[in-house]
């Protein structure tokens, strides 16, 4: 075993991004399995989406779903659950959007320009997802859910738009505490024509000429969807969508008069389908070891002698010849602090020379 | 917020040793794991989507049709990042430029195998020959370890190994915890013991009670049998088969083939698991009077109107604010005497840069005054 020092030619720091793809059908978040994937609370203030029924070890989380009010908007301290919908809008708010020059906590803002005010959102539906799905953050230009806006509850599905976070690979906001964030829109599914971005309507935004809904926004570190009601309401949609089952309330009349679980309930209703890819970041190090062709041809192996000549030569002139194993990688005191494994010996003898890139992932 | 050093007595790392135990049970070629039965999916006979008697390395695609299945994938670049079942000849050849997307696929699974050699010529003897190192370090446990005991197997007298992966034993199976159990139509007919605790695996009930059967290597995950004596005999005659240790798992090696007779054939392996896991204990002391006052807002009490300052070219002075009493008292009519105190919520560990790395945060606020003080003691998993 010989030792060789790594100059700083011989090592680079890598990044590896590896993504996965996520799909979550309609059928997992209300069908499939009812309501046993759905874990509700005593405090009401979330429920919880698994992707098989939670009491079997195997389901996993995949996320949670909630709603939140702004005292701005059409609230009452009378209405059910209003400190509850108001305090989940400020937590997700303050975490989310932080605070102002003044230090209140920033609403939710449909384009993310905090500077120029614009439209706010009053109603969110918020769905933080689990660190198993998003991984070290959302991958941008990715998010897709299809929702069934159909006015009639029962037939839900029959018209569905898209929302998307469309060209936010180029066009996301860094002025969030919790991250980078993109701008979600709304659009026709293939086939519908039931929202109609008109040109002068303050909600909408235009990305390479088409006009789009604002619908929310993603949060692609923190893995978190907030939604604002106004995608339910008669403003996107024409005639407003009956998003309970029993009294047909409307949306407005949901977040007011409804739980936090009732509203999370209608709005599963209505997920047609959602799709996502994650990304993990995978950090390394690369050593280059570099063997020199007068290097690394004797072994200190006690099985490289026999009888105190060396096994692989037959005659004196023969030359040396060893076979690489294994890289030690040892540190500035000689510890050993890592070894790579060739996936089958290298002959090395004084007419070669090698470069074995080892790579240390963590 | 006031910053501590930590001391060399205030960080200590601990190991803890477990010792998971694994049972396989193996009868008609069918694998169960700790007894139990895969869930029927709609989609395939286990809602893991990986075969029965095997582990879901992830646990992600939970009762999923294919089309639906989460899979990973990278972009393929410069670096040649790749997944470890892709090639080099196919990562050159089978995708296109840079930015191309190389995907794999999940529901990874393992457990068990199994691999018969019965003669030097077989095609699995490397198998067997890439071990003999192995078998030779540890002959200093047992002479049955020496190579030589293993390298001419016949179709009579063959060798079987079995393989346990790492992923259900971690650092190495526990010494004297190896059982091997056979079973003709649910009678015991056979148990192999690793008792002496030096590898050999000696049968403990049978007919030849007290002959070593096989050797076990711990740290390699491998059960090694050779014992081809009969223990009984499956099936009626004619055409009734013997059940021998090297007939072990009967079933589950591919190309073999299950007859009725053998049907009545069962084997157990169970054994316990050495797996090791570091963790930190960090101590830290809130001593006596310190830690009794906060920069937060909220210690100051509320005057109702913003804080008066006065100001020139050189200096910039607030007014000074009372602090907020916040002392308890059972009264609510007269106000307790004042004294300095906190409520620490969390602990923050830093590193040299002051970089924030860590936090700890108390179940319930613990109340701090200048008479008393705590020791916060911090784990974490490594």
């Amino acid at each position: 075993m010989t030792f060789k020092p790594l100059n700083e030619n011989d090592t680079v720091n890598t990044r590896t991004l590896l993504h996965e793809a996520i799909p979550l059908t309609g059928a997992i978040v209300s069908g499939t399995y009812g309501t046993n994937n759905i874990k509700t609370y005593s405090h009401g203030m979330f429920e919880s989406v698994y992707d098989y029924p939670y009491l079997s070890s195997s389901a996993n989380h995949i996320f949670d779903l909630t709603a939140g009010l702004h005292p701005d908007g059409p609230i009452a301290s009378t209405d059910t659950q209003f400190t509850k919908k108001r305090n989940i809008y400020n937590q997700m708010a303050q975490v989310l959007m932080g605070y102002d020059a003044t230090g209140s906590i920033q609403k939710f803002d449909e384009d993310g320009d905090l500077l120029l005010g614009g439209a706010k959102m009053q109603e969110i539906i918020v769905m933080p997802f689990s660190r198993l799905l998003t991984k070290d953050e959302v991958k941008k230009e990715t998010f897709e859910l299809t929702l069934g806006i159909n006015a009639g509850y029962n037939s839900a599905m029959n018209s569905l738009i898209t929302i998307s976070d469309v060209s936010a690979s180029s066009e996301y906001r860094v002025n969030s505490p919790a991250g980078d964030y993109g701008i979600l829109y709304a659009t026709n599914s293939a086939g519908s024509t039931f929202l109609n971005a008109a040109a002068s309507n303050t909600h909408t935004s235009s990305i390479g000429g088409v006009k789009y809904w604002n619908a929310g926004l993603i949060f692609y570190q923190a893995g978190i969807i907030v939604l604002t009601g106004s995608i339910f309401g008669t403003q996107l949609t024409a005639p407003a969508v009956d998003m309970d089952p029993t009294n047909l309330a409307h949306i407005d009349e949901l977040m007011t008069g409804s739980t936090i679980d009732q509203i999370s309930d209608a709005f599963r209703h209505r997920v047609y389908n959602m799709q996502f890819n994650n990304t993990t970041e995978l950090n390394s190090t690369v050593y280059f070891c570099r063997i020199n062709h007068n290097e690394f041809n004797y072994s200190s192996n006690p099985t490289y002698l026999s009888g105190s000549r060396i096994q692989v030569k037959n005659q004196a002139t023969d030359e040396p010849v060893a076979y690489i194993t294994t890289v030690g990688l040892y540190n500035d005191n000689n510890e050993l602090l890592a070894t790579a494994k060739l996936s089958e010996p290298l002959k090395k003898s004084a007419s070669n020379e090698f470069t074995i890139r080892t790579r240390l992932d963590y | 917020m006031s910053y501590y050093e930590l001391k060399d007595n205030d960080v200590f790392i601990n190991t803890i040793e477990a010792y998971p135990n694994y049972k396989f049970y193996i009868q008609s070629g069918s694998i169960y794991i700790n007894d139990q039965q895969a869930v029927s999916g709609t989609y395939s006979d286990n809602i893991l989507g990986v075969p029965e008697g095997f582990i879901s390395l992830f646990e992600y695609n939970v009762n999923r049709d294919v089309g639906e299945r989460i899979y990973p994938f990278v972009t393929k670049s410069g670096q040649k990042q790749k997944f470890k079942t892709i090639s080099d000849v196919e990562f050159n050849t089978q995708f296109g430029y840079d930015g191309s997307i190389i995907s794999s696929s999940y529901n990874m699974s393992s457990s068990i195998s199994k691999i018969t050699i019965d003669s030097t010529t077989d095609t699995d003897y490397k198998y067997l020959r890439s071990l003999k190192s192995s078998f030779n370090h540890y002959s200093f446990w047992s002479q049955r370890f020496n190579f030589s005991n293993f390298e001419t197997p016949t179709v009579s007298n063959p060798v079987v190994l079995l393989n346990v992966p790492s992923i259900f034993y971690g650092n190495s199976l526990k010494k004297g915890e190896v059982t091997l159990n056979a079973y003709i139509s649910g009678t015991l007919v056979g148990t192999l013991n690793d008792s002496r605790q030096n590898g050999e695996l000696v049968q403990t009930f049978g007919p030849t009670t007290g002959s070593v059967e096989g050797v076990v290597m711990y740290n390699e995950g491998i059960i090694v049998l050779t014992g081809s004596s009969t223990l009984g005999t499956m099936g009626s005659a004619p055409g009734s088969i013997d059940q021998k240790w090297t007939s072990f798992g009967f079933g589950i090696e591919s190309g073999e083939t299950m007859s009725l007779d053998q049907v009545s054939g069962s084997y157990s392996l169970e054994f316990d698991t050495v797996s090791q896991l570091q963790n930190m204990t960090i101590l830290a002391k809130a001593p006596y009077g310190e830690l009794n006052h906060s920069n937060n807002p909220t210690y100051l009490k509320y005057t109702g109107h913003e804080p008066t300052y006065s100001t020139s070219s050189y200096q910039f002075i607030e007014t000074n604010r009372e602090i907020k009493n916040v002392v308890p008292a059972a009264q609510t009519d007269i106000a307790p005497p004042f004294q300095k105190e906190t409520y620490i919520s969390k602990i923050c560990i830093y590193d040299k840069n002051k970089r924030l790395v860590g936090i700890c945060k108390l179940a319930t606020p613990i109340r701090k005054t200048e008479v008393n003080e705590y020791l916060f003691k911090m784990k974490i998993d490594l």
